[in-house]
């Protein structure tokens, strides 16, 4: 990658006997937004708190800029960071907050004053009207803006976000997470951001690392992470996935069977041969309830379950034991699909991710 | 809903009431009866007077201010420190400092004499400043229980890693992160421990009269042993003292920084 700003080279945490991260590596571009995107307990806080400075690696090397920063402290590292509790200082007004990493680092009284007018008027909460208010006066989301901007205001290199719209409610998460991107974008500061919301990491990021096990997955765009994961678990974890088990009937000619009916998927068995076992992904959005043109397999079922949710209608489907759920939308003049009934499923075989 | 008293609860209180207060009531009174066939203040305007009080009053007043500055300069950080990085270690520290408790003051003083004797490596008690130096360690080690439980119940109301953590990202050191962070949000949890520690200084008397300094508790004893209404007035004084501390305790415990949750 070109302009690496920051560096995660082959970094291993391990507590006692368990190991939490395992030879992780990501090049992070500058003025990037990077996401970490896993299940609990996957590593992503941990490797986020070691280019923090809070653990220390048991292996590996971290890089900012040119300097290794790997045994520096945190208050060392010129590094911002919002944690998922807020943590704004309770006996500090607004103002003082966003000043203290100003007023640590020795910045004139004026100009901190003027940096913190400048961070509050960035975040929509000026310091004439929020500026003497304690934290405790503040709801959750005014309160994590504020954290955000005390992290940015001592212009630090990196910004590092640790599951920061967590505790928020669902709508303020959406307006906060787009206000972090947009004050991200204006600043062009290279951000990591920690989530395990999938919606929340492909909305916002430039490039995503999908984490497993202390390891990274996968890493790119949302774009790539949605449409073509790389491996079963970010099938899975990135989005609604069907799966069906298929077995090579013909390698040559890509013949899949699946359920007793055969599928065509040339060019897409990776060198699979006859009589190997296949999983194939399938998305809701890719699979049409009937014939539609363009999509050249078919696969007939029975209709198992039918959810009215307004303007779509989920269906599943039963295939050879299998249960495929897909979205129609709903058409005013046509009656929902009946439970009960024999159909038949089409797609695209170019939407069908073969699964390793 | 409409919970009606029971009776049974009435009397329990008011038996308990005057299981307080009728001694308090009783010393009270006497202590107005110095001057035959009239109530009167004369007994308190002899305390007052006296310049032992003064001297004795003043001395443990010097000695329970450093006692505080001892017990916080010794409590906070140690409280902070295990809460943040040594955890397990909690139910030890909580024993120890219980310690005091269990311990008569009479033989840690005693352990004292002999330690820092004259004959000693460190021999504390030979000038009057060690020996004042050994007191203000001793009280600071008979306050140790109330001065950990309170600091560690302030600190339990905040969250000490993550705020830690947001302090040291910024770039704070550990003085700024103590002295600008962690202890204003549980000064008033200091303060309590403060005064309580203020209260048991005042009355000590066993470490004072053992080690010989003129503290305000000998004081006490010597004018008990040897006059009649004002060992009275004395000892509602001294209640007062102690009353107002823990007043004060309530007073400010309104004034500790508010949680953000607590909206």
């Amino acid at each position: 990658m070109s302009d690496t700003f920051l560096s995660i080279k082959n970094i291993s945490k391990t507590f006692g006997s368990v190991t939490v991260v395992d030879d992780f590596n990501l090049d992070v571009a500058r003025g990037e937004f990077v996401s970490f995107l896993g299940p609990s307990g996957c590593g992503k806080t941990t490797v986020l708190r070691m280019v923090a400075g809070f653990e220390e690696p048991s292996a590996g090397q971290i890089v900012v800029g040119d300097k290794d920063v790997t045994r520096l402290k945190p208050n060392q590292r010129n590094v911002g960071m919002v944690f998922q509790a807020y943590a704004l200082f309770p006996n500090l007004t607004v103002a003082q907050n966003v000043a203290f990493g100003l007023k640590v680092g020795g910045v004139p009284k004026a100009e901190a004053d003027r940096r913190v007018g400048e961070m509050l008027e960035l975040i929509k909460l000026p310091v004439s009207e929020y500026g003497d208010r304690y934290p405790y006066q503040l709801s959750g989301g005014q309160q994590q803006r504020i954290a955000l901007a005390r992290a940015l205001a001592p212009k630090p290199k990196l910004l590092l976000l640790d599951e920061p719209l967590s505790a928020l409610d669902a709508k303020v998460r959406v307006s906060l997470r787009e206000e972090i991107r947009a004050i991200q974008k204006e600043l062009g500061i290279t951000t990591i951001f920690v989530t395990h919301d999938q919606e929340e990491a492909l909305s916002i990021s430039d490039r995503i690392a999908v984490m497993y096990g202390g390891k990274a997955e996968q890493v790119g765009t949302p774009f790539e992470i949605y449409n073509r994961p790389a491996t079963k678990f970010v099938a899975n974890f990135v989005g609604t996935l069907n799966v069906l088990e298929g077995t090579v009937a013909d390698a040559g000619s890509g013949k899949v069977r699946v359920a007793s009916q055969e599928l065509a998927l040339a060019g897409k068995l990776n060198g699979s041969k006859t009589g190997d076992t296949l999983s194939l992904a399938l998305r809701p959005e890719a699979i049409a309830l009937g014939a539609r043109p363009g999509n050249d397999s078919r696969l007939a079922g029975e209709i198992t379950d039918v959810h009215f949710l307004g303007s779509v209608i989920r269906v599943r489907i039963g295939v050879g034991g299998k249960q495929i759920s897909l979205d129609t939308f709903n058409n005013s003049s046509t009656p929902p699909p009946v439970v009960g009934d024999k159909a038949e499923i089409s797609f695209s075989s170019g939407d069908v991710l073969v699964l390793h | 809903m409409n919970r009606k008293s029971s009776p049974w609860a009435w009397l329990a209180f008011f038996v308990g009431a005057a299981y307080f207060l009728l001694p308090l009531i009783a010393t009270f009174e006497f202590s107005l009866r110095m001057e035959r066939g009239v109530y009167s203040f004369k007994a308190y305007q002899v305390v007052f007077g006296d310049p032992r009080f003064q001297e004795t009053f003043l001395y443990s007043v010097t000695v329970a201010i450093f006692t505080i500055l001892l017990g916080v300069l010794l409590v906070v950080p140690t409280a902070y420190w295990i809460r943040l990085r040594l955890p397990q270690l909690r139910p030890f520290v909580e024993f120890v400092t219980l310690l005091p408790l269990v311990i008569p003051a009479i033989v840690i003083v005693f352990g004292y004499i002999r330690m820092y004797g004259s004959n000693s490596p460190l021999p504390l008690l030979a000038s009057t400043g060690g020996t004042n130096v050994l007191l203000v360690i001793g009280y600071a080690m008979l306050s140790l229980p109330y001065m950990y439980r309170a600091v560690d119940t302030g600190l339990r109301t905040i969250d000490v890693r993550t705020l830690t953590e947001a302090a040291q990202i910024l770039g704070a050191g550990w003085v700024t992160i103590i002295g600008r962070i962690i202890l204003p949000n549980v000064l008033i949890a200091v303060l309590s421990g403060a005064f309580l520690t203020f209260a048991i200084v005042i009355g000590e008397f066993t470490m004072a009269s053992l080690l010989n300094r003129p503290a305000f508790g000998p004081y006490l004893q010597l004018v008990g042993a040897n006059r009649a209404y004002e060992p009275a007035a004395l000892a509602v004084i001294s209640f007062i003292i102690t009353w107002g501390c823990m007043s004060v305790i309530q007073v400010l415990a309104r004034f500790a920084p508010r949680s953000p949750n607590s909206r």
